[in-house]
């Protein structure tokens, strides 16, 4: 009566577009890996093959015209369009990082999350999980030392960030460096910051940040959630109470944002 | 009655009831209800004279009191959208508010995006359930047994390997098909709470206390076995429930168009259902995501004032940090390590466990095909439950 087509049919057709090329932008552009954990790109893929199957379907639909359809449905499914234009991706900011507990016995096996170095990884994390037998859990990682300084890669940041807390003393008085966050903790002395990386175990919604103790009479140049190269000494503090790892004689580096900003937890 | 009539009430502006003088107004409400639910758009008119002002108002004649309404009515949205536009000018150039509601869109895209897969599969599977699973035979399964009914419902539960929200369209494929209430919400319960990989990883974040894993196991079991005996013993009937929208708009009436014959017309059928099913939980997980968005936004710094409290304070919060924040399922056990420092073992169990059970994200869901007060009656039932029982395992752990 008052259309000749179906809006039910053009307003669907027009989100699943808009869903969709969204998708794929993420997907091909990487920014993907800043809403959720790599291990969903698969199954993306497959939602945008079958939401442009919907589409194909809907479009024999559009002349079958329908009177009076409700459209306001339709209204809050173009909120995620209007915030994935208006607002794109970053890292994190704002977000808290925290110790790890040391009273936790944590033992994470990170598996490889990009594809161009999955073997080498998967070469890695074998060699790894021979050595948690032995009762150095530090020497997994003595294979990465370039002069004299061991430098932890974000494929590997996770495992040896835990191996740090549970096994503390094996890790005393070696010389580490690695790609890390600043944040501030408000009761730290002056020259105490956190080193940390952001992890993502399913989405944004839970990544979680976890940092080593630093000193450094640099601490006054740095402002939280800057990227800094962190070259430092394992040593032992007391901080509420409780034994934690730190890092001493500290080298701070300014370094460029990572394509990927988080450390991505894999489990299974 | 309202079955045949459907498909026209969807295309008409108005409907007219003429000889309702015999209604009572009971019945005029509820039809006037029925045909809301079917298309809120359509207009129910009782009158028996054809030149019903009402009437003549539907054809372009408009009455004075409808034209001042309407009037305010537009007034009022063009001062939101003014509102809006302020917002949004202030948003783009303060720097600081600007990466705030960044940092909100990254958590409310990642959570719709890691749905989505999961929203895909559940809508196929619903529709599947829908249309080739006959309906006695899952009634069988389900009347016969009782309390053994409730344990395969939730073990189909358990070894469902999906995330939460795609559990969501399979529920309501199950309601739309009678299958008993109780044991549906049993299957619920189970699927959401306790799933193969949310073992993995709970070994993974509790590797010291593998215990854990079990316990959250059988309490999600017990919990959802026992909630759903509750619900069998009050007797609530799945129709009781189901929200009236859902009784008309059955997948198997809008199919009915098109045959289901060969394989292209099935597979044509299976399409086009999903995509129904798809927009359907798509518009209440969008809502979702978006109210967890904004609550992650603001609880964390919230949550750090109610540090080192008794454990019945950490209970309370626990449950309410489960509600707020959907986590899956699958992620939760790592948050909920991240809580061990401030708070006990128990308190953080019922947020591993009650979290997926419990998500207001998948209450919003939900709530696309069950009514509100039910979605409260059983979000009591479960806490209540898992207050008891967590109570009895903190006298052993």
């Amino acid at each position: 009566m008052k259309r000749n087509k179906n809006m039910d049919a053009v307003m669907q057709i027009i989100v699943l577009i808009f869903i969709s090329i969204f998708l794929l932008w993420a997907l091909c552009s990487g920014k993907v890996n800043y809403y959720v954990h790599p291990r969903f790109k698969i199954g993306l893929w497959i939602s945008v093959l079958i939401l442009i199957a919907f589409i194909l379907s809907l479009v024999p639909k559009v002349k079958k015209a329908r009177h009076n359809s409700n459209l306001k449905h339709y209204v809050i499914l173009f909120l995620p369009v209007f915030f994935a234009l208006a607002f794109p991706a970053t890292g994190v900011s704002g977000k808290s990082m925290d110790l790890s507990d040391s009273t936790q016995n944590l033992t994470l096996d990170i598996e490889s999350n990009s594809q161009q170095n999955q073997t080498e990884l998967s070469e890695q994390s074998e060699d790894m999980k021979e050595n948690t037998d032995t009762t150095d859990s530090s020497l997994a990682y003595d294979q990465y030392e370039e002069d004299g300084v061991i430098k932890i890669k974000e494929a590997v940041f996770s495992n040896w960030y835990f191996d740090v807390y549970v096994n503390t003393d094996d890790f005393i008085g070696k010389r580490y460096q690695y790609l890390a966050q600043v944040y501030s903790v408000e009761d730290f002395t002056e020259n105490q910051f956190l080193a940390g990386r952001y992890f993502m175990v399913c989405c944004a919604a839970d990544v979680a940040g976890y940092g080593i103790l630093c000193e450094s009479d640099e601490r006054s140049t740095l402002i939280d959630d800057e990227w800094i190269m962190v070259t430092g000494t394992i040593e032992t503090t007391k901080y509420h109470g409780e034994t934690v790892p730190i890092l001493t004689d500290v080298i701070i580096d300014k370094s460029e944002a990572p394509e990927d900003p988080y450390i991505y937890y894999s489990y299974y | 009655m309202t079955g045949k009539v459907q498909p026209k009430i969807v295309n008409s502006d108005a409907v007219i009831i003429n000889r309702y003088a015999e209604l009572t107004n009971g019945e005029r409400k509820k039809i006037e209800g029925d045909v809301r639910d079917i298309n809120p758009k359509t207009k129910v008119i009782f009158t028996d004279n054809a030149k019903n002002d009402k009437l003549l108002n539907l054809f372009g004649i408009e009455n004075k009191k409808e034209t001042l309404i309407n009037g305010i009515k537009l007034n009022l949205k063009v001062f939101l959208g003014f509102l809006l536009c302020i917002g949004l000018v202030v948003i783009f150039l303060v720097p600081s508010a600007y990466t705030v509601v960044q940092s909100f869109s990254v958590v409310f895209l990642g959570i719709l995006m890691q749905a989505i897969p999961f929203l895909l599969i559940g809508s196929f599977l619903s529709v599947v359930i829908q249309l080739y699973v006959p309906s006695g035979w899952i009634l069988s399964r389900f009347s016969k047994g009782g309390f053994l009914s409730f344990l395969a419902a939730a073990f189909a539960g358990l070894f469902l390997p999906m995330c939460d929200c795609g559990t969501v369209p399979v529920v309501a494929g199950l309601l739309r098909k009678n299958t008993p209430l109780p044991q549906v919400i049993t299957f619920w319960l189970a699927s959401s709470a306790v799933n193969p990989l949310v073992i993995v990883s709970m070994l993974y974040a509790f590797p010291d206390q593998p215990m854990l894993a079990l316990v959250r196991f059988i309490s999600g079991v017990l919990i959802a076995v026992f909630v759903g005996l509750l619900l069998q013993a009050f007797k609530i009937k799945t129709q009781y429930i189901l929200k009236s929208t859902n009784r008309y708009v059955k997948i198997g009436s809008d199919i009915g168009e098109q045959s289901i014959e060969g394989v292209k017309g099935n597979c044509k059928a299976v399409l086009h259902g999903a995509r129904k099913e798809f927009f359907r939980v798509m518009e209440y997980i969008t809502i979702g995501a978006f109210i967890s968005a904004l609550l992650q936004a603001i609880l964390p710094q919230a949550a750090q004032s109610f540090l080192n409290k008794t454990i019945i304070v950490q209970f309370i919060i626990m449950i309410l940090a489960a509600m707020l924040m959907s986590t899956c399922s699958t992620s939760n056990a790592f948050i909920g390590r991240s809580f061990s420092k401030q708070f006990s073992t128990i308190p953080i169990l019922s947020f591993v466990i009650l979290g997926p059970m419990l998500d207001l994200q998948n209450l919003i869901m939900l709530s696309g095909t069950l009514k509100k007060w039910f979605l409260l009656l059983m979000t009591g039932m479960v806490i209540i439950t898992s207050l008891i029982m967590l109570g009895i395992l903190s006298i052993f752990i």
